[in-house]
């Protein structure tokens, strides 16, 4: 099965177009206009992403105030390490850029820092994010799936993205951060906010509502502590003082949003993928032992997470003139779909044994929560093959799909009977 | 070329057998020789009785590469185990039993960051 024969209806009018200036004009030219926001990228980026390796592999947009877009594994791996030419300060591409004062901290950090302080802010979530710690949280999560599955109306469809994959993390980040399971549906307003509609002028945006949110659990925290990782990070010390509590919200915020959007995007994706994969989904549940290999595969083939840079000071950069405070993005699916490292790239073989996959970002900056994802990810389609080995898609003209820097299925109604 | 490669070969299956060595070019003489009455098919047949070492596999972590990914420690988990950050760790700093060969190179064949090494020769 060819990972990208999504059809044209697959893109939905909830996602990925929205009001903005930098959407709301067509792309004319892939190679000099692009934008990840456009309905088409959403519709189907590796296509595009495989059109330009072959013709204009790094591509640039005067949208967002200036945008490169390299799709060839090699050069989205050079940039990732190179954090001296390239600032993590901002990572969501948008109108704004965190002010050059902010480095090495950034907004959010450690994913928005830089080294040197970089290490430091890493080292302090390392050990909440092992992948012992992790494990401990997964008879609940397996837990929680079953009881979603318990939960689902009587009908024979239901929509696995919105009533399956959603809500599994959410639940989990919930859990962990030690915020009340009932204001899951608030975070899902929160990601919106922070990674959908990264096109709309700052002015233009909704007051921070999650800031806010989180200063009440915060102060919640602190006069209440408990064990979880809210508790931990408002006692920690960095450098013999403890977080300030703009650190403290940050990386809060990080965590809430990077670890919700994302993983939820890799559990629809493969949900989709054996949705229209039979022989796939067959062998799967003939043989269980294959989940963690195919799991490895899906998350290669169907990597939802584009990062981001802004270039640190003009500089020509492998034949391309890139500006201070331009725009990189790190579309690390499309270095998974290069074919110059993958063998059939674009095809999903799930038993695939040597698979350097670049999902989970390549350097410093590796993903914190790639152990809990992945933990979550094989849990859920465990589970999923368990209860429900039968399952097609409802109607493939239903199934939306995410623009912009989160790629994932929004809406994926399943017929499960 | 052919005949390089065999001395290399054979160099390579003898102990104490190095390029400086006297012996050195009288094993390319033999060789040289052997190669050119015989098809290739025969030089095993040169190999020292007893000279063979079996090879064997050492695998380490370069911990300037590695990011904690922990495919190592997925993958072989017999092998490789994670520091109290998450970071891979060679769990036997000699060399790998022959039963784990396989997992120490199916997991060096897998790591995002091309962090664990493998080196497989004759001690």
């Amino acid at each position: 099965v060819t990972a990208d024969e999504q059809p044209a209806s697959d893109v939905g009018a909830a996602n990925g177009v929205r009001s903005g200036d930098a959407t709301r004009r067509t792309v004319a030219d892939w190679a000099t206009d692009f934008s990840h926001m456009d309905a088409e990228y959403a519709q189907d980026a590796p296509a595009i992403w495989r059109a330009l390796r072959q013709r204009c592999p790094i591509a640039h947009t005067d949208r967002f105030g200036g945008a490169w877009l390299p799709t060839r594994y090699d050069d989205i791996a050079a940039i990732a390490y190179d954090t001296e030419r390239f600032s993590s300060r901002s990572i969501i591409v948008s109108h704004f850029r965190q002010p050059r004062e902010s480095a090495p901290v950034g907004g959010i950090p450690p994913i928005s820092s830089d080294p040197p302080f970089h290490r430091d802010a890493r080292k302090l979530l390392l050990p909440a994010f092992t992948k012992s710690a992790v494990d401990e949280h997964e008879s609940s999560t397996r837990a929680f799936c079953h009881s979603l599955i318990d939960g689902f109306s009587s009908g024979d469809v239901v929509d696995a993205a919105t009533e399956y994959a959603q809500q599994i993390p959410t639940r989990v980040m919930a859990d962990l951060l030690g915020f009340p399971p009932e204001d899951g549906p608030r975070f899902r307003h929160f990601v919106e906010n922070a990674l959908e509609s990264v096109d709309v002028p700052a002015d233009q945006r909704a007051p921070n509502e999650l800031y806010d949110y989180l200063s009440v659990q915060v102060r919640d925290h602190i006069d209440h502590p408990r064990d979880d990782l809210t508790t931990y990070l408002i006692n920690a010390e960095l450098h013999g003082e403890k977080l300030h509590v703009d650190h403290v919200v940050g990386t809060l915020a990080l965590l809430l949003i990077a670890g919700i959007d994302t993983t939820w995007s890799a559990i629809g994706a493969s949900l989709w993928h054996l949705a229209r994969a039979p022989e796939d989904r067959r062998r799967l549940v003939a043989d269980a032992e294959l989940l963690p290999t195919a799991t490895e595969e899906l998350l290669r083939a169907y990597a939802p997470v584009t990062m981001a840079r802004l270039v640190t000071d003009d500089v020509r950069w492998r034949g391309v003139e890139m500006n201070a405070d331009d725009w990189v993005l790190l579309p690390f699916p499309a270095a998974n779909r290069d074919p110059e490292h993958f063998d059939q790239a674009d095809e999903v073989i799930i038993d695939r044994q040597v698979n350097r996959h670049a999902a989970f970002g390549l350097g410093i900056h590796r993903c914190i929560g790639s152990h809990l994802a992945r933990m979550e990810l094989r849990a859920a389609l465990d589970v999923w093959l368990r209860r429900i080995p039968e399952f097609t898609l409802a109607d493939p003209g239903a199934v939306t799909w995410s623009a912009g820097q989160i790629r994932g299925v929004r809406n994926l109604p399943l017929r499960i009977a | 070329m052919i005949t390089a490669a065999l001395s290399g070969a054979v160099r390579a299956c003898v102990p104490g057998y190095t390029t400086a060595s006297s012996h050195s070019t009288a094993i390319d003489r033999i060789v040289l020789d052997v190669y050119t009455r015989c098809s290739i098919t025969c030089y095993p047949s040169l190999i020292p009785k007893g000279g063979w070492r079996p090879k064997r596999m050492r695998v380490h972590i370069d911990p300037e590469r590695c990011q904690g990914h922990g495919r190592c420690y997925d993958l072989t988990p017999a092998l490789f185990g994670a520091d109290e950050e998450g970071y891979g760790t060679v769990l036997h700093d000699e060399f790998v039993p022959p039963e784990l060969e396989r997992g120490g190179r199916m997991s060096a064949a897998n790591c995002p960051e091309s962090a664990v090494v493998v080196t497989e020769g004759r001690p």
